[in-house]
């Protein structure tokens, strides 16, 4: 982007603005633009925030913000965030949120691929060297963070299939005389365990043989 | 006939949905003449009407100017009960295009006030948070008095 052209007229040594509306629109140019040719208000926040609801990425042109009386500044990814803020929706309660995800333990909280992810308030200074190994070094950690997720879900999920054991293997031990008889048992003069085990496995076949049909 | 009216109208007024909570909320409009503004400087007024706005024909919005009557004044400030000043509107409940795309919207009116010449603000204090939208509008004397910008 760049202004072609003279965009200043000067007639007769006077400093000041002379011409019709093409010129207005030139000078308005050559204000916005700046003698660098920078875009002046985009310059000043050109960066991803998080949404204040989700906590996803905010990208530029996306969202809303909302600015409190306090100056305290609300932005939101969507209409979605906003309008869940509206009804004065606390997101520690809101299951889709990444708060209530990461309050529960169902996301991973607490790692060193997060720590790259911060608020950096001082500009960097541009060096070729340093962004090249930058955007390498983006990727590996992208899948360095991608494998730890996915080994902490599976982590996660690890308890759950022991504890439906055990929940069922109590209480087949306790409701183990709706099937038969506490007398019967008795009369065989076996141990209950054994035969617990032998009702156990041919009864969970035949229900799956009757799930498959 | 007004029978048959009536009770269709009725039947509408009971069948209608409970209204949302979000549909509730008041509609927010531009600034324009009547609209009560805060005043975010040290100029001494407390409250201000707008009287005529300068932007267009709909009203002002976020950076827009107007022309303001003050209302609530303190006694030692500059701005008097009764005078008139330009202002330049820095907070406004109506949400405005950023030039980015994204939109930005806040809680309540609120102007600074101008001189009417040079468009420089009258006092050397603004207080509070203004929108980089002012930059726009060539207001850079008050981007640099702010204490914050959004």
């Amino acid at each position: 982007m760049g202004v072609g052209g003279k965009s200043r007229d000067l007639k007769g040594g006077k400093k000041k603005w002379v011409g019709g509306r093409r010129k207005r629109i030139t000078r308005r140019l050559f204000f916005l633009l700046g003698s660098e040719g920078v875009c002046r208000w985009n310059r000043v926040a050109m960066r991803l925030e998080k949404c204040w609801f989700c906590s996803s990425t905010i990208y530029p042109g996306h969202g809303i913000q909302f600015v409190r009386n306090d100056a305290r500044i609300f932005r939101f990814c969507r209409s979605k965030c906003h309008k869940n803020f509206k009804m004065k929706r606390n997101p520690r309660k809101v299951k889709w949120t990444k708060a209530y995800r990461r309050l529960h333990g169902k996301d991973m909280t607490e790692d060193t691929t997060f720590e790259f992810e911060r608020k950096r308030n001082r500009p960097e200074r541009y060096d070729r060297n340093l962004a090249e190994s930058t955007l390498m070094a983006i990727k590996k950690i992208d899948k360095v963070r991608t494998t730890r997720e996915a080994r902490h879900i599976e982590k996660r999920f690890k308890g759950k299939k022991a504890k439906e054991y055990k929940e069922a293997k109590k209480e087949l031990d306790q409701s183990i005389s709706l099937i038969k008889a506490p007398e019967e048992l008795l009369i065989n003069g076996q141990d209950t365990v054994p035969i617990k085990v032998d009702i156990c496995q041919p009864q969970s076949e035949d229900d799956n043989r009757l799930m498959e049909e | 006939m007004l029978y048959e009216w009536c009770k269709s109208l009725n039947v509408r007024l009971l069948s209608g949905n409970p209204v949302d909570s979000t549909a509730k909320q008041q509609v927010r409009s531009f600034i324009q003449m009547r609209t009560v503004l805060k005043v975010e400087d040290n100029s001494g007024a407390k409250k201000v009407m707008c009287i005529q706005s300068l932007d267009g024909k709909k009203g002002a919005r976020l950076g827009g100017l107007i022309v303001v009557s003050v209302k609530e004044a303190m006694r030692n400030g500059k701005a008097k009960k009764g005078s008139v000043h330009n202002a330049v509107v820095v907070h406004a409940a109506i949400k405005r295009g950023q030039c980015d795309g994204s939109e930005i919207r806040f809680d309540d009116n609120a102007c600074v006030l101008l001189d009417k010449k040079n468009h420089e603000p009258i006092e050397m204090r603004v207080f509070g948070l203004v929108p980089h939208e002012l930059r726009k509008r060539k207001h850079i004397k008050i981007l640099t008095l702010a204490q914050h910008i959004a």
